[in-house]
């Protein structure tokens, strides 16, 4: 778990399912982060998004029927590193501009989203 | 020298060689085997010579003598230069030199020149005529081109013999040979050798005989006349030895030793005198002949004549005796050559004449043979000549500008106003008298200032008053101007009762008033001695004043003969006089003689002179009276002398008798002149009388000449009627064959519709035998229906139209095609009818057959056309093997972007693009051009078609070749299918996998997360297991609910229905009410999660938990959805306990409200139950706020 540390971390969780948005906002906060939203709406997103305190974010890439897409270019334009959640397996779904961004397949395990927020979003802190 | 042969057998013959007759033979092409079978086939034994001139290749050394020595026992010898030609031996040229012959003595000349320059056949031939003359032959064996055929014409000229060989495996030469007509046996090989011992033969034992004056003149004239009397031209004036050689040299053709015998030939044998004619109009004619000659002409006259001549102007030439044109292609190349560049030079005109029509035709034609070149630069014959077929042939410019024309100069009128007259070697065949009578009429012709260009031994010297000399050497004069110009009489060959050269002498010019000339004149005609000039037969030329004491003109018709005009005592002195003076050419004189005079006697002095001024052909003398003392009269001699003495009486006795002695002898010879009158006169009539019956006689033989002529004409008309005769029953045994090969069966009726013939299968169609020849028609009895002829036959006879009418047989199932149409005679008269019969069964059987077998193919087309419309596929067809043409139907049409508005196929207007793995594939590629090419098949090519609008079609393409019957291919067809469809098809399912594959990973989310919140939640496995699985099964159903309806949008009451199905319940205790409203498949999901949730809670603790429960569901429309969840008729204790559980469910349902529908959840509960008010909107835009929940 020490190494899953996200003390002091500001993330931005959106998934547009309350149960597995919730989840995620629950093992944020257990590894100490503190978590933003979570919402399941692209225009909310966005304003979030738009925050200035963010260490990083999570992006489920279809909310409800909508793309996350533009919160993700928002996320890039402002450097915030960010994962999209998907249950897409390949690549090809993604927009070409954002086939390089780290992806976590659903259905995912609780470790793997915490080592991977860890690993993506610790340079930044 | 170029001179005529004819001219130099009047000078001094030139050293002419002693030895037998020399033949040279000429061969090319072919030649050796022909020497081969020539050679052993010569005498042996001296007298003749043979001289080889063989075509030989340049460079090797030949083996022919060697060869040819083998065939013959006569020596053979390659020529060496100056070798001397002995008799009976063989000489044969060697390789790449050309040949001549000086007297005996061969001269070789190397290396010969360039090889379309070289003719040697020709260069030895010609050195050989004019050495040997007519003790030399020639023979054109086989060979190509035409050489030869020079050195033949010259050989011929020269009075020798030429033979060609006939068959000749090559005959070019021969051809050549034989076109100009001078060839004098065309024989095989076998019999040369025997007609050249013959002739040689002939010729030698012929020769002393005919000597000098072989040819008696009357003999002579014979001939002549026969020529007249047939070609209307008289040889009476040409130069005797001419006529003599030639009628020798015709006669020795003929082999006919005698003259009367040849004369007999002559007068039975027309052609043998036209053939003679032929012979006499021979002459050797060359371009630029003489060419020293021509440049003299081209250089003080031709250059001359453009000078003061304007383009209105014409220069005008004449060349009288132009044989076959050299000589007028000659001077009109030099005209053309000088001719102002500027195209302002006068218009040129050479009028070419000859009497030889043959001679005119090749004249006229134009062409010549490639030996030309020896006598022509390269430059004229580039410029004058056309090179055509191994001859030249004039170019149209100097064509045109000679116009050649039939004409007798001794004949006919000159041309006239001339600026040239060239007549050469023409003049020495006419002799002396007729020459001097052609020069004046060149004088007439010409123009003032005009030249004469004659051949080289002729002169125009002998008329210095008309012609003065430009070039002595040349032979050219120019016309002078003083005399008067006179026509000379005409025609020249009739000579008048006056010799004309009177008309040349000068004229007595006007007077000339000076004083000296007048005094001359004045003592002339008063003082000087009377005197008269004559010519040297007595013609009175001029007189002086005061003759008449001496001259008188006799009774009758007066006369100009000074012998006849002096008085008659004179006349024996002044005939003794001029005797001398003409003899001697010295002067001449009778003194002292007595004349009776009018008035009485005179003593005078006769002298004759001759005077220079005329040549010794025509002497002119001056006779001179000089009167000695006055006239004495009558008798006063005696009374003179009257002394009175006995000698005095017989002296005057003497006297007397003297006087009457002369006067007797004065007396006799008056007599015996009259008598010599009378006999002259008698002599003349007797002439004229002569003259006539000759011409009678003449008459005659014409006549019966033109009876012969009939003759033959009447057995020429006979054989071709025989001829005729001979086609006419060929052409009938073809039509007798043809109508019986035909089977048509054909009847020929005359005008009055009786039978003339028929053909066998006639007999078929009506009932006839061969004796019905001549029935009517209307007797025979047909065998088809209908039987109408006599009508159709009538009528066509009428109308002249064909009638055509179908029949039946009768007897057996044929058809016919009855034709009836007129009988034609050659001439178009109609006589008759003819009537075929055509058996049109077994065409009418093919016609059936054909036009089924058309209207199956027109079917199967229909159907291939409806096939390739309707087959879902494009079809491209190329019947040629490079593709350039392609067929294709309509849909293939549309695959490729056209116009489809054919039915079955069309051409393709622009070319089918394809594009494989996005690169598009060169024509050449397309895999109907490689099926068509390779005759392979290619199946299944994916490729895309590239349209002109730039869309494109995926299309799977197979193409198959089309083999003709030899199993080439000659064509083929592809198959193109559209994919595009399919490949969405595709792209759609694989679209939905991942749909899927997304759904069921957000759904296993779901589970995972919703597990582990229960997990955490729940006391006991049981506890976990009954929280979970019916959450978990419901929901399975939405997604069951969802998946039946296609993932589309559900309506919110069949939602509900749904949900709550699984609660049995009495009637009427679950009410729902609300517009109906359709729900986006995710929000149908969530809100299908909520319903569960509150349906098992009132499952369990509210209304339907009890039988007395009631569950009313009311839902206001769009945009913001209202739903309130009533429940009643439930126990307060139920409903506190429910109130008590609000745990997990009721915060699930709130949870998923607000944040999956971003709406409201209320939850209230009163005494009746529990009550639920879900609030969230429809639409896409919901307010931000209340989006945003803590967790």
């Amino acid at each position: 778990m020490q190494r899953n540390d996200l003390t002091g971390m500001r993330i931005l969780v959106v998934e547009d399912n309350a149960l597995v948005a919730d989840m995620i906002a629950d093992i944020l906060v257990m590894a100490g982060a503190e978590v933003v939203g979570p919402t399941g709406w692209v225009a909310t997103a966005l304003e979030l998004a738009g925050d200035g305190r963010l260490h990083g974010a999570l992006l489920d890439v279809n909310l409800h029927g909508d793309p996350s897409f533009p919160v993700a270019a928002v996320l890039r334009q402002r450097g915030i590193p960010f994962i999209f959640l998907t249950g897409y397996g390949e690549p090809d779904a993604l927009p070409p501009v954002f086939r390089g961004v780290p992806r976590l397949i659903k259905p995912f395990r609780e470790d793997d989203l915490a080592m991977l927020i860890s690993v993506q979003f610790r340079a930044e802190v | 020298m170029a001179a005529d042969p004819d001219d130099a057998e009047d000078a001094p013959p030139v050293n002419r060689p002693e030895g037998g007759a020399i033949v040279g033979i000429g061969s090319s092409a072919g030649g050796i085997d022909a020497l081969r079978r020539l050679l052993p086939l010569l005498p042996e034994g001296p007298r003749l010579s043979y001289i080889v001139v063989q075509h030989l290749d340049p460079v090797h050394h030949s083996i022919l003598p060697e060869m040819l020595g083998r065939t013959t026992r006569l020596p053979v010898f390659t020529i060496e230069d100056g070798m001397e030609v002995a008799e009976g031996a063989i000489y044969v040229i060697p390789p790449n030199c050309v040949l001549t012959i000086a007297g005996r003595r061969l001269r070789v000349h190397s290396p010969a020149p360039p090889r379309n320059l070289r003719a040697p056949i020709d260069a030895f031939l010609i050195s050989l005529a004019e050495q040997h003359g007519p003790h030399a032959a020639c023979v054109i064996l086989s060979g190509t081109g035409t050489d030869g055929t020079r050195g033949l014409r010259a050989i011929k000229a020269h009075g020798g013999l030429a033979l060609a060989q006939a068959e000749a495996a090559y005959d070019g030469m021969m051809r050549s040979a034989l076109a100009t007509g001078l060839v004098d046996f065309v024989l095989p090989l076998e019999q040369i050798s025997a007609r050249l011992t013959m002739h040689f033969a002939h010729f030698t034992g012929l020769e002393p005989r005919l000597g000098a004056d072989g040819l008696p003149t009357d003999y002579l004239s014979q001939i002549t006349t026969l020529l007249r009397a047939r070609t209307g031209h008289d040889f009476k004036d040409y130069k005797h030895k001419t006529m003599v050689r030639r009628v020798q040299r015709r006669m020795q053709k003929l082999q006919v030793q005698e003259v009367p015998a040849f004369i007999e030939q002559l007068r039975r044998d027309p052609r043998e005198l036209d053939a003679l004619l032929q012979e006499l109009l021979i002459s050797v004619t060359g371009f630029f002949r003489d060419p020293l000659a021509f440049a003299v002409l081209e250089r003080e006259v031709i250059v001359r004549l453009f000078e003061h001549k304007g383009p209105e102007d014409s220069l005008r030439v004449w060349v009288p005796g132009c044989a076959t044109g050299e000589e007028a292609y000659s001077i009109g190349m030099l005209l053309r050559e000088h001719m102002p560049k500027s195209g302002r030079g006068p218009k040129l005109q050479i009028f070419a004449s000859d009497i030889d029509q043959t001679a005119l035709a090749t004249a006229r034609q134009g062409r010549y043979p490639a030996s030309i070149a020896d006598d022509l630069s390269a430059e004229r014959l580039r410029s004058h000549f056309v090179h055509e077929d191994g001859s030249y042939r004039v170019v149209g410019d100097l064509r045109e500008i000679c116009l050649f024309s039939a004409h007798n100069l001794l004949r006919d009128a000159p041309f006239s106003r001339l600026d040239l007259i060239s007549c050469r070697n023409l003049l020495i065949y006419l002799n002396a008298d007729l020459q001097n009578r052609l020069i004046p009429l060149f004088h007439y012709a010409l123009r003032e200032g005009g030249a004469l260009f004659l051949g080289s031994s002729e002169s125009a010297s002998r008329h210095t008053r008309l012609f003065t000399p430009i070039d002595k050497q040349a032979r050219i004069f120019r016309r002078r101007a003083q005399t008067e110009r006179r026509l000379p009489q005409f025609p020249l060959s009739t000579p008048g009762p006056f010799p004309t050269r009177g008309a040349f002498l000068p004229r007595t010019g006007p007077p000339d008033l000076t004083i000296p000339v007048l005094a001359e004149r004045l003592l002339l005609e008063h003082y000087a001695p009377i005197h008269v000039v004559i010519a040297g037969d007595g013609e009175l030329v001029h007189a002086s004043a005061r003759t008449g004491r001496f001259l008188e003109l006799p009774a009758g018709a007066p006369v100009h003969n000074i012998l006849e005009l002096v008085r008659p005592g004179l006349r024996p002195d002044l005939r003794a006089a001029l005797r001398r003076a003409i003899d001697t050419g010295l002067p001449a004189a009778q003194t002292n003689l007595i004349i009776a005079t009018d008035t009485g006697q005179q003593a005078i002095d006769l002298f004759v002179h001759p005077l220079r001024h005329g040549g010794p052909d025509e002497p002119l003398l001056m006779v001179v009276f000089r009167e000695l003392g006055s006239v004495q009269p009558q008798g006063s001699v005696s009374a003179a002398a009257g002394v009175g003495d006995a000698a005095a009486a017989g002296i005057r006795h003497l006297e007397a008798e003297l006087r009457s002695t002369r006067e007797r002898l004065q007396a006799t010879m008056e007599e015996l002149e009259s008598s010599s009158e009378e006999l002259k006169s008698s002599n003349e009539e007797l002439t004229s009388m002569n003259e006539e019956m000759q011409s009678a006689n003449e008459e005659l033989e014409t006549s019966r000449e033109e009876l012969q002529s009939i003759n033959e004409e009447l057995q020429t008309v006979n054989s071709e009627l025989g001829m005729r005769v001979d086609e006419l029953s060929r052409a009938n045994s073809d039509m007798a064959n043809l109508l019986e090969s035909t089977q048509i069966a054909t009847l020929f009726l005359d005008q009055n519709l009786c039978v003339k013939s028929f053909t066998p299968a006639a007999k078929e169609v009506f009932h006839l035998v061969e004796s019905d020849a001549g029935r009517q028609i209307s007797h025979v009895r047909a065998r088809f229906v209908p039987d109408r002829v006599q009508e159709d036959a009538e009528q066509v006879l009428r109308s002249l139209a064909v009638v055509e009418r179908q029949v039946n047989s009768t007897g057996t199932d044929q058809r016919f095609v009855m034709r009836v149409l007129p009988y034609r005679t050659i001439d178009n008269l109609v006589d008759g009818v003819v009537i075929t019969f055509t058996d049109i069964a077994r065409i009418s059987a093919a016609e059936a057959r054909i036009s089924q077998l058309a209207h199956d193919l027109r079917n199967r087309i229909e159907s291939l056309e409806t096939l390739l419309d309707l087959v879902p596929a494009g079809i491209f067809i190329t019947e040629d093997r490079n593709a350039e043409h392609v067929q294709v139907n309509r849909r293939g049409a549309r695959l490729i972007g056209m116009a489809e508005n054919q039915r079955g196929l069309g051409p393709v207007e622009s070319p089918l693009r394809l594009r494989v793995d996005g690169v598009e594939i060169p024509p050449d590629e397309h895999p109907l051009r490689r099926a068509a090419r390779s005759g392979r098949q290619l199946l299944n090519v994916e490729a895309r078609t590239l349209r002109p609008d730039g869309s494109d079609v995926h299309v799977i393409i197979s193409a198959t070749p089309l083999f003709t019957d030899a199993a080439e291919a000659r064509g083929a067809i592809a198959v193109v299918v559209d994919i595009s469809d399919r490949k969405q098809a595709e792209a759609h399912r694989q679209m939905l996998l991942h749909e899927l594959q997304h759904r069921v990973k957000n759904i296993l989310a779901t589970v995972g997360a919703l597990a582990g919140r229960m997990m955490r939640n729940a006391g006991s496995l049981a506890e976990f297991r009954a929280g979970f699985l019916p959450r978990l099964q419901a929901m399975g159903r939405m997604h069951d609910l969802l998946s039946q309806g296609n993932w589309s949008d559900m309506g919110l009451r069949d939602l509900l229905q749904a949900s709550l199905a699984s609660y049995a319940a009495a009637d009427g205790a679950i009410i729902l009410d609300g517009p109906e409203v359709l729900l986006p498949p995710e929000v149908a999901a969530t809100l299908g999660m909520i319903l569960h949730e509150l349906a098992t809670n009132a499952a369990k603790y509210g209304a339907l938990s009890t039988p007395g429960g009631r569950l009313r569901i009311v839902w206001s429309g769009a945009p913001e959805l209202v739903l309130e969840w009533r429940e009643s008729g439930v126990p307060a204790a139920a409903a506190a306990a429910a109130s008590r559980r609000e745990g997990f469910g009721i915060g699930f349902v709130r949870r998923s409200v607000e944040y999956e529908l971003a709406g409201r959840f209320v939850q209230t509960c009163d005494a009746e139950g529990m009550l639920c008010r879900i609030t969230f909107s429809l639409a896409g835009s919901v307010d931000a706020d209340a989006m945003i929940t803590t967790p």
